[in-house]
């Protein structure tokens, strides 16, 4: 019962705001935890033919099964949570993660969120509808945002000139920088 | 409920257990148990996971229940007594970040009408985490969202989440109260912004 190992694999997902790297050595060290607790089971199973301990291992196989439930559990329970951050980040950076949150994804979550991105621009096409675009309802006119790479000046949509300087805070419309906010190059304060 | 990791996360808080049967094949529960053949007999006292703790006290052998679950310390009654006289000065994280969600669910292994030694029953728990819980978030909370956040280590995760969304509210009314996000035009130059 390797409850040290599951534990750190949940408590890693709060390192970070995002996500951090798939931790795929203490995944896998769960999933052999896994396999050799079911090994262990259908050994002890195999001794219910002896009358005298046919009795005696019905609750420890229990405690066993449930242990291994568990073990999943926490398996499937760092995978949705990724999963769903993945789904919801998606939605706040308005139809398309930034690089930096995809270099954080394993090899399969980025084939899902290929899948997921295809998904809904698909549902997009045929409703004829942004639905990835501003979901969240806009509570402020500007948005606080701090410039992280050098941009230089860009023009707004209505007309006004923008310097994007490296180091700067402003306060600027969302549409005129949404670009930016989804490359990373500005960080939404 | 299945996939919350907090949930998962405070249902692996130890507690002490007795066991009340003898146990084949047992020893995978207690890593310290050295026996030869890997059996824990009658009496042997562990510390389990609290999901597997409730397990095996739901579960019988030959009509005895498994094992017999020991109250934790932080339920007892002198613990929660302290609670009851000042809740903010006891640190409650130190002994479990999921100190309140841990006291419901010992709260529900046990009937309400049961009364332990040292144990002022379920329902006096419950009443008991409640109030500490409001009186902890109004006092703790408004101390902190005024001043210092190396204070945030001292608050169970059930507080800083309270604590988060308090901040997030004052931030949000400073905002609106300065009507800062109303304004059509940047009226403060970006250098000035960035000193501020």
């Amino acid at each position: 019962m390797d409850i040290h190992n599951r534990n750190k694999l949940l408590l890693d997902l709060k390192t970070s705001l995002f996500l951090p790297p798939f931790n795929e050595e203490l995944y896998s060290t769960c999933t052999t935890d896994h396999q050799k607790s079911i090994k262990e089971i259908q050994e002890i199973y195999k001794l219910r033919n002896d009358p005298e301990l046919a009795d005696k291992i019905k609750p420890i196989i229990q405690l066993k099964i449930k242990d291994v439930e568990r073990t999943k559990r926490v398996q499937l329970a760092y995978l949705m949570h990724r999963i769903n951050k993945i789904q919801s980040q998606y939605f706040v950076d308005s139809g398309q993660l930034s690089s930096d949150h995809i270099d954080q994804l394993s090899k399969n979550e980025k084939d899902y969120y290929k899948f997921f991105d295809q998904l809904v621009k698909k549902y997009e096409n045929d409703i004829e509808t942004k639905v990835s675009q501003n979901i969240l309802p806009p509570s402020e006119v500007f948005i606080e945002v701090r410039v992280i790479k050098q941009i230089g000046n860009i023009i707004t949509q209505d007309g006004d000139e923008l310097d994007l300087e490296e180091g700067t805070q402003q306060l600027v419309k969302k549409s005129d920088v949404i670009k930016f906010l989804q490359e990373g190059s500005l960080v939404q304060i | 409920m299945y996939y919350n990791i907090e949930d998962i996360l405070c249902e692996d808080h130890l507690v002490e257990c007795r066991l009340e049967v003898d146990l084949y094949k047992g020893s995978f529960l207690d890593k310290e148990a050295h026996t030869e053949d890997g059996n824990l007999q009658r009496g042997h006292v562990m510390k389990l996971p609290l999901w597997m703790a409730k397990i095996m006290s739901e579960q019988e052998y030959d009509g005895i229940q498994l094992v017999s679950v020991e109250i934790l310390e932080i339920f007892e009654d002198e613990f929660q007594k302290a609670l009851d006289a000042d809740p903010q000065i006891v640190n409650l994280k130190y002994h479990s970040p999921y100190f309140y969600q841990l006291g419901f669910k010992m709260a529900d292994m046990i009937a309400n009408d049961v009364r332990l030694e040292r144990f002022r029953g379920a329902v006096k728990l419950r009443e008991t985490l409640i109030e500490a819980l409001k009186k902890r978030s109004i006092q703790v909370i408004f101390k902190l969202v005024q001043s210092k956040l190396e204070e945030l280590n001292l608050l169970t995760e059930d507080e800083k989440e309270n604590f988060y969304l308090s901040k997030k509210i004052k931030l949000e009314y400073e905002k609106w109260e300065q009507r800062l996000t109303r304004r059509q035009k940047n009226d403060i130059p970006n250098k000035k912004l960035k000193q501020l």
